[in-house]
């Protein structure tokens, strides 16, 4: 139910959002043992990637 | 899912020597039957012992590790205790064990004691760190409420319909952790953390560009200034945390010494009075010493009242005496023919008749007289000083008066004795300190939201002066900021995003959870016109009435019934599901309410563990109507007051 009420909202109003960005932010704080630090950097190589994508 | 598998105690509580209790793995409901005192509660809390190494005793307080083990065994030298818990999780099986051991021969308290626990996963023994990770995975404290509990901890749900209860906030919180909302808040606080990373590299990117430098460091300044700001306020949200949890908890220690605080407060009071009047006894009786001086008086009265009397007849005689004299002289001496006080003429005769008077009082005489004559109106003033006629009557008011003074006091202070009997067994200094402890917590959290509130208004102002600059930076802004302008812009936008989804996912749950519970009501409430149940901010239910209204004001055993509902409804839409373990639920409730409740049990969670005694759920009503569904029975067995062995009833 959270993850789908988390993909209506991005669909429906932030369709520029990477999915794979709001999806990583979540499992970091569902289940996984990864620092702070390197979810931050792992998210910023994301939007690195996206943005350059977009040109 | 968790599922529990068996629990085995050596010397926990009662349960004297190593005892295994197996739990029903099907999906269904077990039932131990224990009379009082045979350790229902303490099989509840071994559970909590094994998960989170505490147990908790009346009214949520923590019991002394001390005071947990085996008196049998503790009589003859054995202390300590151990608990194994065995269950599985996510597809894996897990052992954990802790155990409680005396680090002296003959402990006395809680610091004698070692305690140590480890977690088995499918046969291999876990590290520190991961172990603590599993178990706060498995079944994390803060939501242990919804899995174990008792009809004490049900009777709290109540404090979720009031906004300024701290209890209601705190069971609030847990609701919503268990409900996963933390995944939703935590995932907003990250994108908040990039967005205010970027905008920090947008204004440092800003000063190193003539054009932009200004603007870059004046944003650079609110930029420190915020992360002062932000973890000042973090502190003092954490600090309130802490004084609203105190608050709470020393809140039901104060409800459930309501009695006797009230008693100690009339105690106080009547210590007060007796002090004033004690006070007021001692003036009375100086006054009192002070009329007894004289108190001699009052009995020679009628003796002295003669004396006067006797005086006064002489004192007028002697006046008379010399009035006459001093007349006749004054007339001899008169060359006038009339008399000075009437002016009428004095006949020849008259004045020969008056001269023959007067000559017969000699001078010596009247002298004599006239002495005698002070000497007279002297002890008449002394005697009039002793014949005060209000003297007795004065001195009868003052002894009543402390006569009532004292029948007070000996009045309340055996009322104050009769409170001390009743505090006996109190800790009237505990109570006490509890009591300055709370108003001191009052004033502590007053004076952090106000400071918190002043934080968030600075904070509020840093940010629109921010975006102010931000914003005549973006006019200005060159292509070297392009790329940290996307970056911030993208945060931004995943910030506002789980924004939204906190408050839609808060909506739907909210929703969920009140038709489950309504659903969960329906089954088990008595009262035909009883329709529904409403959920407000806070996961309170209030209970909704055919025709629309609602009940505002629930017994006990109705309070049970709602709070019952709601942790049905939390385990259908929780990530986290488990068992639920219930300590003595029906203790409130009549037959109509609890055949409802067992019969719905099933539907509330997977697996269902019951702790009863057998006039408050016979065991036939269970077996009519669970059925197949009653998966096993145990039984808590008296070996003796401080022994029960657990053994399974075969039906």
């Amino acid at each position: 139910m959270l993850l789908n009420t988390v993909e209506q909202i991005r669909s429906e109003k932030f369709a520029d959002v990477p999915k794979e960005l709001v999806r990583r932010i979540l499992l970091h704080h569902t289940d996984s043992a990864a620092s702070e630090t390197d979810m931050m950097r792992s998210l910023e190589q994301l939007v690195n990637e996206h943005l350059n994508e977009q040109g | 899912m968790l599922v529990l598998k068996a629990l085995t105690l050596e010397n926990f509580g009662p349960f004297k020597g190593r005892q295994r209790v197996e739990f029903a793995q099907d999906d269904g409901v077990m039932i131990i039957y224990g009379e009082n005192m045979r350790g229902k509660t303490s099989l509840l809390n071994a559970v909590r012992f094994a998960f989170f190494g505490r147990v908790i005793g009346r009214g949520s307080k923590a019991t002394s590790i001390h005071e947990i083990g085996n008196w049998e065994e503790a009589a003859v030298g054995k202390y300590g205790f151990q608990v194994e818990l065995e269950f599985s999780s996510g597809g894996h099986d897990y052992k954990l064990t802790r155990t409680c051991r005396a680090r002296v021969t003959t402990p006395t308290s809680d610091a004698d004691y070692q305690v140590d626990h480890f977690l088995e996963c499918d046969g291999d023994v876990l590290g520190p760190e991961q172990t603590s990770t599993e178990l706060a995975r498995i079944l994390p404290e803060q939501i242990s409420r919804f899995f174990l509990f008792d009809g004490e901890l049900l009777q709290e749900y109540e404090d979720l319909l009031s906004s300024e209860s701290d209890m209601g906030r705190r069971i609030s919180e847990a609701i919503e952790r268990i409900l996963g909302v933390p995944v939703l808040t935590s995932s907003r606080a990250t994108a908040l953390r990039m967005k205010e990373r970027s905008e920090k590299r947008e204004a440092t990117a800003a000063q190193s560009d003539q054009k932009t430098r200004e603007y870059g460091n004046q944003l650079a300044d609110l930029h420190a200034q915020r992360d002062v700001l932000k973890a000042d306020a973090a502190k003092l949200k954490t600090d309130l945390d802490g004084l609203r949890t105190k608050k709470a908890t020393l809140e039901e220690a104060l409800k459930r010494k309501e009695r006797y605080a009230s008693l100690m407060e009339k105690k106080d009071g009547l210590e007060r009075l007796v002090s004033e009047q004690t006070e007021r006894l001692d003036t009375k009786r100086q006054e009192l010493a002070a009329g007894m001086a004289s108190a001699w008086c009052t009995l020679l009265a009628p003796q002295m009242r003669d004396a006067a009397r006797r005086l006064e007849t002489h004192r007028e005689a002697l006046e008379a005496t010399v009035t006459r004299w001093k007349v006749l002289q004054e007339l001899k001496a008169s060359a006038t023919h009339s008399c000075p006080t009437c002016l009428q003429k004095i006949t020849a005769e008259a004045r020969a008749a008056l001269e023959e008077a007067a000559s017969g009082d000699d001078e010596a005489g009247v002298q004599e007289a006239r002495e005698e004559l002070e000497r007279v109106r002297r002890r008449l003033s002394a005697l009039s000083r002793f014949l005060d006629d209000d003297r007795g009557d004065t001195l009868k008011i003052r002894w009543e008066a402390i006569d009532e003074l004292e029948v007070d006091i000996a009045d309340k202070k055996g009322q104050i004795t009769e409170i001390n009997k009743q505090l006996e067994t109190v800790d009237e200094a505990s109570l006490r300190k509890d009591k300055t402890e709370y108003e001191q917590t009052v004033r502590a959290i007053d004076t952090t939201e106000r400071t918190l509130t002043d934080c968030e208004e600075k904070l509020a102002d840093n940010k629109t002066g921010a975006e102010r600059i931000q914003k005549r930076l973006d006019r200005l802004g060159g292509n070297d900021l392009q790329g940290e302008r996307a970056r911030r812009s993208l945060y931004a936008k995943v910030h506002e995003l789980f924004d939204e989804a906190v408050s839609a996912y808060r909506d739907q749950l909210r929703r969920r959870v009140e038709a489950d519970a309504t659903k969960h009501f329906r089954a088990l409430t008595t009262e035909p016109d009883y329709r529904s149940l409403l959920i407000n901010d806070s996961y309170g239910l209030t209970i909704v009435h055919k025709d629309g209204s609602l009940i505002p004001v629930r017994s006990a055993g109705a309070e049970h019934v709602v709070a019952l509902c709601l942790v049905g409804a939390l385990q259908n839409n929780a990530p986290l599901q488990g068992p639920i373990i219930i300590d003595s639920p029906f203790g409130r409730l009549d037959r109509g309410h609890t055949t409802n409740i067992v019969r719905a049990l099933p539907t509330m969670a997977k697996q269902v563990m019951l702790l009863v005694y057998e006039d408050e759920l016979p065991a036939g009503l269970a077996r009519t109507e669970l059925k197949g569904q009653l998966k096993s029975e145990w039984i808590l067995v008296r070996r003796s007051a401080r022994h029960t062995e657990l053994a399974e009833r075969k039906s």
